[in-house]
């Protein structure tokens, strides 16, 4: 039992567009957590007593 | 051999890994979530209140994940659920169970800078009882299951309300007690004309264990505590009267679909365990009230989003 070639086309072409989905959701993860931090360094420095 | 065991099953899709997010559960959790977030006291931020919604909304979907992961056996066995990709053998059981745990540690350390520690903490608390104390322990045992494992999918008002207070109340715990109390009469209408699938799988439901008639009973009474219960943010100053007529008007029609259920024969179509399900007249009554307790869930949630997101809210006390 083994691939034919359509098949091993497809699974190809299924993996680049899960790792390119994956790449495109961990970018977004990070520069989310970059705002999420700049954010709450800001509320922090507001806060600071002088 | 990579050749091999990949041409036995198909390509996994993007589409696969959402559904193992169970996305319209995740649609309330995000939607009872953000009026919690929006209820809460205070300004907020926008782009922490984005991030701790998308948190409680990927904690939910990691929740489905690991659920489909652990109940692959049960989902192959009902109608409803065979579709799903584990079962349905579009995601490897092992794929699942790694993507769910990833998912729930991504969003409980987003959780944790957006929205401080006891939110993460109520989410991580969340996922643990849903993935392990519900789906592991609960579903295949109790006929309880759904009353306590309703805890899971009550919390996210709570947990948002944290994010933005960095405290939990007594308007979250209202919250979360209205969604805990509709949980059961909402999956019991379910499982009333679903019952030959759980009996099937053997998911002790309690149409199963007890019988249509002892559900259709138990239905009218959680209905009857629910429906005061959805008046009370009114007495706590959460509820205005745009909230007030809502929940006074949806929680009497909630009854009356409730008692409509006890006077029928609703559930009691001929499927005993491990008999073919046969659908009774009766049944129609059970699909109303499934398809009514959303409706009414939605418009609570829709008047508490409507008076703090939008200014609607006129105090009734």
């Amino acid at each position: 039992m083994t691939e034919t070639p359509e098949a091993k086309a497809a699974r190809l072409k299924a993996r680049n567009r899960r790792n390119l989905i994956m790449a495109v959701s961990l970018v977004a993860f990070i520069a989310l957590l970059f705002l999420v931090t700049m954010v709450r360094l800001q509320a922090n420095i507001a806060e600071r007593v002088l | 051999m990579t050749d091999t065991l990949a041409a036995i099953r198909a390509p996994s899709s993007a589409r696969d890994y959402i559904d193992l997010l169970k996305p319209r559960v995740m649609s309330l959790v995000v939607f009872t979530g953000l009026v919690g977030y929006v209820a809460a006291p205070g300004a907020g931020d926008l782009v922490l209140g984005f991030a701790s919604i998308l948190a409680l909304a990927v904690g939910a979907g990691a929740s489905g994940a690991l659920n489909m992961y652990y109940d692959a056996d049960i989902d192959a066995i009902m109608r409803r659920t065979r579709g799903r990709p584990v079962p349905a053998g579009r995601v490897a059981a092992a794929e699942a169970l790694a993507f769910g745990l990833f998912m729930s540690f991504l969003s409980v350390i987003l959780m944790a800078l957006a929205g401080g520690p006891l939110a993460a903490g109520l989410l991580a608390f969340t996922i643990v009882f849903y993935a392990v104390v519900y789906t592991m322990w609960l579903k295949r045992s109790t006929p309880q299951n759904i009353v306590i494992g309703g805890l899971a999918g009550a919390l996210p008002p709570a947990i948002a309300w944290s994010a933005k207070t960095g405290a939990v109340g007594l308007d979250p715990l209202l919250l979360t007690l209205i969604i805990f109390m509709w949980t059961p009469p909402h999956f019991w209408a379910l499982a009333l004309y679903q019952r030959g699938d759980y009996a099937n799988a053997g998911v002790p439901m309690l149409p199963v264990t007890h019988g249509a008639k002892t559900t259709r009973v138990h239905i009218l009474v959680y209905s009857l505590l629910l429906a005061p219960l959805g008046l009370a943010p009114v007495a706590t100053g959460l509820g205005g009267w745009v909230y007030a007529i809502v929940a006074a008007i949806g929680g009497l029609m909630f009854v009356l679909l409730a008692v409509r259920i006890v006077a029928s024969k609703a559930g009691e179509g001929g499927s005993a365990p491990g008999q073919v399900y046969v659908a009774g007249a009766d049944d129609r009554h059970a699909r109303n009230l499934f398809a009514y307790s959303i409706l009414y869930l939605f418009a609570l949630f829709a008047a508490l989003l409507a008076e703090h997101g939008a200014g609607l809210h006129i105090s009734v006390l």
